[in-house]
């Protein structure tokens, strides 16, 4: 089974965006079956889908998993014993006119026990920053001022790291039109270089 | 079938069990709000069923949106982000604190396990006329670029019950969505931040004003207001950021700790830190700039209090200033 982030240009088509999408048409890891739209479409403005009451569920669900673009271990990256490795895995960056996302996870080896990720829920400084390398620039997730007073960042909630990955996102500035690749820093592992940025059209 | 953005959560309290794909299908300006249509569910043999928790996967212990902080239950936890006009708006809620949004628990879509897709839906406040494209959160993951489109999706059904994804979509509430009063508590400010790569100069940009936030533990030693001898490129960077940002008529200097220590003492060491960085500053930056001076001690956190990373991101001494505006 693979993992993909792909677009569906047919999908894009109709409706005038690139489509970033986990696998849809099944586990083939074929990119060419990926491309295959779920169903016939139509999304001009009042309406939703042509979907004739059909139950769309298996193409749009696909496989469930996504695909790491870049890899790094740290045996600190847990603040507290006993010493565990941990992996990062970031997936796709992908950057348009609105905004920028990250998808990345924190595993631990099969067989390890669970290990409770470091800062709290939405500690935003354990949130993955990305680095323009040309502008010298260090992108911080983006922030939004709860009715309480609290800054929290746009991303999802970090808890535990377990040998499955538990995929997180997080919210950034559009990055410069130009820029192909970033690197990613997440504090206590190296940082990743050469991350590719994909591209929306909308 | 539109799919306009997709993430892959879990849930959180193992961190393991079936995963769950949260799809974006749509954002649709109606009368009174702006729609999120999405979907969720696990792959059909992703994991047993008994794995399944699709209620913490989609937003656990998170209040994040909820006005008022109010969290009626998890599918009222949606959002859209304007980044051009730095604002988040959050789930509608009702006087009694109701969203406006498909409601019931994750546990009834799922009880047929995994092989399902259920459409859901959520409104927030309405937009901009000139959004076209927003970023949007649900299911606590980030979708980005999705188009804003007009008119609710169709045909509809009554979302009282579970709607197996492509067969319909939920039709809105229109009772709940005529009952809200309030759409301004619902509406945040976004705060976008970039910083060197040293993480001494962090530049912030908010809807109405810009803030150039100088690291205190680069400029001082712990507990003290007189410049290191670390501070001088941090405040030449600082000074670059400030014109590059567009300050142009008068800005002001404000000091911040953490939460350690004694309030008092903390506005008093804040006021101090500031008043040395606007001394230092100002050679450097134009005489048509003026400077207003002002400790805050640990007033106005930008990050928690609560970790060692957070604490050091709060001290701080920030200038501030509504870019392009001479006053």
């Amino acid at each position: 089974m693979s993992t993909l982030l792909h677009r569906r240009p047919g999908v894009a088509a109709a409706v005038g965006v690139t489509v970033l999408a986990v696998a849809l048409a099944g586990c083939s890891g074929d990119k060419k079956d990926d491309r295959k739209s779920s169903t016939s479409s139509s999304t001009s403005a009042g309406q939703g889908t042509a979907t004739g009451g059909t139950d769309q569920s298996t193409s749009v669900l696909g496989n469930g998993t996504v695909e790491a673009v870049g890899t790094s271990t740290s045996t600190t990256y847990f603040l507290t014993p006993p010493a565990t490795t941990a992996t990062l895995s970031v997936g796709p960056v992908v950057s348009g006119p609105s905004g920028t996302r990250i998808t990345w996870w924190v595993t631990v080896p099969d067989g390890t026990s669970g290990r409770q990720m470091p800062g709290s829920v939405r500690s935003w400084a354990w949130v993955p920053a990305i680095v323009d390398p040309v502008a010298k620039k260090a992108y911080q997730v983006n922030l939004f001022r709860r009715p309480s007073g609290d800054n929290t960042c746009v991303c999802t909630g970090m808890f535990y790291a377990q040998s499955q990955p538990r995929y997180m996102t997080a919210e950034y500035p559009p990055l410069p039109a130009g820029l192909t690749s970033v690197t990613v820093q997440v504090k206590g592992f190296p940082a990743l270089k050469n991350i590719p940025v994909t591209r929306t059209t909308s | 079938m539109p799919v306009l953005g997709q993430a892959v959560a879990r849930r959180t309290d193992i961190g393991a069990g079936a995963p769950v794909v949260v799809s974006v299908h749509g954002v649709r300006r109606i009368s009174g709000g702006t729609v999120i249509y999405w979907s969720f569910g696990s792959p059909a043999g992703s994991a047993p069923a008994d794995t399944i928790n699709a209620a913490t996967a989609l937003g656990h212990t998170t209040l994040n949106y909820a006005a008022k902080a109010q969290n009626p239950d998890v599918f009222s936890n949606i959002a859209i982000i304007d980044q051009k006009n730095l604002t988040v708006y959050g789930g509608l809620l009702t006087p009694a604190g109701r969203c406006v949004c498909s409601a019931g628990l994750a546990t009834a879509h799922m009880r047929d396990g995994a092989g399902k897709a259920w459409a859901m839906y959520g409104v927030v406040p309405e937009l901009p006329a000139d959004t076209t494209v927003v970023d949007v959160s649900v299911g606590d993951q980030v979708f980005v670029g999705i188009p804003v489109q007009d008119g609710a999706m169709t045909p509809e059904s009554d979302p009282a019950q579970p709607i197996v994804l492509g067969t319909s979509w939920p039709k809105v509430d229109q009772t709940a969505l005529s009952a809200v009063t309030d759409r301004a508590q619902s509406t945040y400010p976004l705060i976008q931040q970039v910083a060197d790569l040293a993480g001494s100069v962090t530049t912030r940009k908010r809807s109405k004003t810009t803030s150039v936030d100088l690291a205190s533990d680069v400029l001082f030693d712990s507990d003290k207001a007189t410049l290191s001898t670390k501070a001088a490129s941090a405040i030449r960077e600082g000074a670059s950021q400030i014109k590059a940002a567009g300050a142009t008529g008068s800005v002001t200097i404000t000091g911040y700790t953490d939460s350690t220590n004694t309030a008092a003492y903390n506005v008093d060491l804040s006021r101090r830190r500031a008043a040395a960085v606007a001394a230092a500053l100002r050679p450097l930056l134009p005489t048509s700039i003026t400077f207003t001076v002002a400790g805050r001690g640990e007033a106005d956190p930008i990050a928690s209090n609560e970790t060692n990373d957070g604490r050091a991101l709060n001290r701080r001494v920030s200038v501030s200033f509504t870019p392009g505006s001479a006053k």
